[in-house]
């Protein structure tokens, strides 16, 4: 076939469109495996903030946030592992106060976090924050408090550093994580369809934060409770690496995990450093499977508290 | 002390300057650090509050922080790194569905080009909306967006596709997510 005068025109211009193309998209190269294994993982960075979580469950569920709040009571301990991991604990149950927009639980939460960081002795950098806690709750000023509530949890990790107590950090992201995925759990088992559960197929995550707390002390890694953090993540792993076949079996899985994790999570909160106190901290619940308020957790209105 | 007759340093204004909009930093009120004039010898006022952000942090943050009026909340954290053409740099992050994120990156280093990839968890790069500043404000700075469409484990990839240098550049990567 002749190629005439116009067609070469024609050829030169599509080659030329197709390399203008290219130029403005440049091509990335994938990661080689020993990126992927270098990659850095940053406990400030690499795991999500309750409040990424939670803000995700708002738009695929609705939750009724105020059938989420938990009493905020501070754990009634000297044992620092158990303290850190109330941090955690306590700052996600912030964000879901925060999310509710309750005030007044917003402070209560805020005043038990102060106490555990006093108890833990990291509180001298916090009374600031402490403040503006109360002053953000006083003013609903709820975008404020949510940034305030994270910033909460890093002084207190930067303090455990500060103090050569940065084991101690491991807890407390791993807690707050925990507490995040009871939480969404609990608000997918509450739908019919399992509505958001992609949310909580974070098994890299688990795997990850297990892992991290294989490099805790020996001493603090036989600790009754951390032990006890190091088996819900390792179960949690596991039951995140399934494929369930069916709606059904893809509940039991979730409730699986829910149990594990809020029969954790009340562990973490019980007080028992004395028997007086033992005997003040409220009895163990049932299994939140079994608990009525998880029908209450999910209303098709958001609440609109203002 | 007589606060009407003083005057700022450099350092004392840009620190000012800083802290009047790091309210997820470690800053999180102006920190009055003001260098007093030769009549007023006094001890600068200690800072009881932990390090001040670095000058990388700082632009980064100030970059993210125009996302915040489109609705988008800035994590209180950073990702400080040192960065060469040779050696790009790579953070792992778990993402949502349903939410938006951005990723800033800057350097105080002008005259380079820094680049932000998203990864899939396998590390295959994907489709992110991409921002660059025209380094008209010093220094330089990147950001990258994405809406992903699962949630999992991703990448964050920082590179140097133009430098004049091969010096190790120092960085700061911020994130905000709405």
């Amino acid at each position: 076939m002749m190629l005439t005068g116009r067609h070469f025109a024609m050829l030169v211009l599509a080659v030329l469109s197709c390399r203008e193309a290219n130029a403005a998209v440049p091509v990335i190269a994938p990661m080689t495996e020993s990126q992927k294994q270098a990659a850095v993982f940053l406990d400030a960075l690499s795991i999500p903030s309750p409040g990424e979580v939670f803000a995700a469950l708002n738009k695929s569920s609705h939750p009724n946030w105020a059938a989420l709040i938990t009493p905020a009571e501070a754990p009634l301990t000297t044992d620092r592992s158990q303290l850190a991991l109330a941090v955690g604990v306590m700052a996600a149950n912030g964000y879901i106060a925060v999310e509710a927009q309750d005030g007044q639980q917003v402070k209560n939460i805020g005043r038990e976090m102060m106490t555990s960081a006093k108890a833990l002795g990291v509180s001298q950098n916090l009374m600031g924050r402490g403040d503006s806690l109360m002053e953000f709750a006083a003013n609903d000023a709820w975008d404020s408090l949510a940034d305030e509530l994270e910033a909460t949890e890093n002084e207190v990790k930067a303090s455990m550093v500060e103090q050569k107590d940065h084991v101690l950090v491991t807890l407390t992201s791993a807690a707050a994580w925990l507490r995040g995925l009871d939480v969404a759990t609990q608000v997918v088992l509450s739908s019919e369809t399992l509505q958001g559960a992609s949310l909580i197929r974070q098994q890299e995550l688990a795997r990850r934060l297990s892992i991290q707390l294989d490099t805790l002390p020996e001493r603090m890694k036989h600790d009754g409770l951390v032990s006890r953090v190091k088996a819900t993540l390792d179960n949690v792993t596991q039951l995140l690496g399934s494929h369930p076949d069916s709606i059904e079996a893809e509940r039991r899985m979730i409730q699986q995990i829910h149990d594990s994790t809020s029969g954790l999570v009340k562990e973490i909160l019980s007080s028992s450093e004395t028997p007086a106190a033992a005997a003040s901290a409220q009895p163990a619940s049932p299994p939140a499977s079994a608990a009525s308020p998880i029908a209450a957790v999910t209303s098709s209105v958001e609440p609109t508290k203002q | 002390m007589n606060r009407s007759r003083f005057f700022i340093s450099a350092p004392g204004f840009f620190l000012l300057t800083a802290g009047s909009f790091i309210t997820n930093g470690y800053v999180a009120e102006p920190t009055p650090i003001v260098q007093e004039g030769p009549e007023h010898q006094d001890p600068l006022p200690a800072n009881p509050a932990p390090p001040v952000p670095t000058e990388a942090r700082r632009m980064a943050l100030e970059s993210a922080d125009a996302f915040t009026n489109d609705g988008f909340r800035i994590r209180d954290s950073e990702w400080p790194f040192s960065l060469t053409k040779a050696a790009p740099a790579f953070l792992e992050v778990t993402l949502f569905s349903g939410n938006h994120y951005w990723f800033v990156t800057a350097t105080p280093t002008a005259g380079v080009k820094l680049r932000v990839t998203l990864y899939d968890s396998s590390g295959h790069p994907m489709h992110s909306e991409q921002w660059q500043d025209s380094g008209e404000h010093g220094g330089s700075r990147a950001a990258a967006g994405i809406a992903p469409g699962e949630s999992g484990n991703y990448f964050v990839g920082v590179d140097l596709p133009e430098t004049p240098s091969d010096q190790p550049l120092d960085c700061s990567l911020v994130s905000a997510y709405k």
